[in-house]
């Protein structure tokens, strides 16, 4: 019996940043708050990955400014605009895309 | 075909534009000329006029003069508040006014830099690109305290504190010093009892040793140091920089045994690095600053902090299914 010898093929060590960031200049993390929601794939304390310069599309998880505060949902394209589902056009103010997550990280 | 070339040249600046502000949601201007002083003049102006969208290539313009004659010459790269006055005190007051003025006279006045500016207004580049930074030449550390600080004790925490971070800063640069000083004042903003004072010490071999610049610092802190006055801000300020590894050995100088040194160095500034900043520190800094900056009035470190990052709240798609449907019956 003999121990195999990783040290040939260990090149380099595998990074996160790598494998989570496509483009460092437009990524920004955000945590998120607030209670805990029944059927949300989103929970209080998960860090979310934004990176501003992809474009959202229909079914894109985003961070959109709604009213004055930053929120993390689901839009779907209805009418050429991409929206929350069960938004209602001109009584709920405006929403404004911030930034399209890409990934979610979650303590466990 | 001149034309098509500066046409492309704004089309690529609205495109610098759309990114940045895409990216990073900072609205930045672009300004294109033949000289970086003109270039600045253009980015000013692409910002003052909201027709221009954002972005000017100087050399599209008709009538470039009356743009000139609408900048105010404090506007100007490089002239400031002091030349500004200077300026407008023989006439000049407009950015075309300076760019017709008399060479001899400018350069009489204003030396071979303000020669070199109106030459830039010309359209004649005098200072060139840069694509790769200038070798650092002095490395500065200053900040006010969070209260007018009287007691030498008080001055020598900060002192050593700022010495601390510059020494740092010097190690990651892999630059040596050969001459340090420590500068003390008061406020600027008080009529009366106003104090200044600069101390300098020439270093034998040059260094970047925290404790060595600390050691002297302490002594410049000291000579600097008149009581009875209500002093605002220390500066601490290496120069003469040479690169690690490019230093002459000293004749006169006790040896010292540099490799002991620069390993207990590495070793502070990893696990600083590694801990918190300051995790390990040397006794001179104090243990619980009275006269350290304001901090309550900081912005939050969004981008830089992990428990400062901002927060989003999770949409609630709990809104009963009859507004939903009803909705999008509307749509």
């Amino acid at each position: 019996m003999s121990f195999p010898v990783p040290g040939d093929a260990i090149e380099q060590s595998l990074d996160l940043n790598h494998h989570l960031i496509h483009n460092p200049a437009a990524t920004f993390f955000m945590r998120v708050e607030g209670d805990m929601v029944v059927g949300q794939d989103v929970h209080p304390g998960d860090l979310l990955v934004v990176d501003r310069s992809q474009a959202a599309q229909d079914g894109s998880l985003v961070v959109a400014a709604i009213a004055g505060t930053l929120q993390v949902l689901h839009v779907e394209q209805h009418h050429g605009r991409l929206l929350p589902p069960g938004w209602q056009l001109g009584t709920e103010g405006d929403i404004n895309i911030w930034g399209v997550v890409t990934n979610l990280i979650r303590k466990v | 075909m001149p034309w098509s070339i500066a046409a492309d040249l704004t089309d690529y600046g609205h495109k610098i534009r759309t990114t940045v502000k895409q990216w990073t949601g900072i609205p930045v201007s672009v300004g294109i000329a033949k000289t970086k002083t003109l270039a600045k003049l253009a980015a000013h102006a692409a910002k003052r006029y909201p027709s221009l969208n954002g972005v000017l290539d100087f050399g599209t313009l008709a009538d470039p003069d009356t743009v000139l004659a609408s900048l105010d010459v404090g506007e100007v790269w490089g002239i400031g508040r002091n030349l500004k006055a200077k300026l407008n005190g023989m006439g000049i007051k407009t950015v075309l006014q300076l760019q017709q003025a008399d060479e001899r006279l400018i350069k009489k006045k204003f030396g071979v830099l303000g020669l070199r500016t109106v030459l830039e207004l010309r359209g004649t580049p005098c200072f060139p690109m840069e694509p790769v930074a200038a070798p650092v030449t002095m490395r500065i550390v200053s900040r006010s305290f969070g209260h007018l600080v009287t007691e030498l004790s008080d001055i020598k925490e900060a002192v050593a504190t700022y010495t601390t971070r510059c020494a740092e800063k010097l190690r990651v640069d892999g630059l040596l010093a050969s001459h340090f000083t420590v500068t003390i004042r008061t406020s600027y903003y008080r009529p009366e009892n106003q104090y200044a004072a600069a101390r300098s010490v020439q270093l034998d071999p040059p260094t970047h040793d925290t404790a060595v610049l600390i050691h002297e610092a302490m002594k410049l802190a000291e000579a600097a140091f008149t009581p009875g006055y209500e002093y605002l801000k220390a500066k601490v300020i290496a120069t003469e920089l040479t690169p690690v590894g490019e230093v002459q050995g000293s004749l006169f100088a006790a040896p010292v045994d540099t490799e002991k040194r620069e390993k207990l160095m590495q070793t502070m500034d990893s696990l600083n690095r590694k801990l918190c900043p300051d995790a390990v520190k040397f006794g001179a800094l104090g243990l619980k600053p009275t006269w350290a900056m304001r901090s309550d009035y900081f912005s939050q470190r969004y981008t830089t902090h992990w428990g400062e990052l901002p927060t989003v709240k999770a949409w609630q798609t709990t809104r009963d299914q009859s507004t939903r449907l009803s909705c999008e019956t509307v749509l």
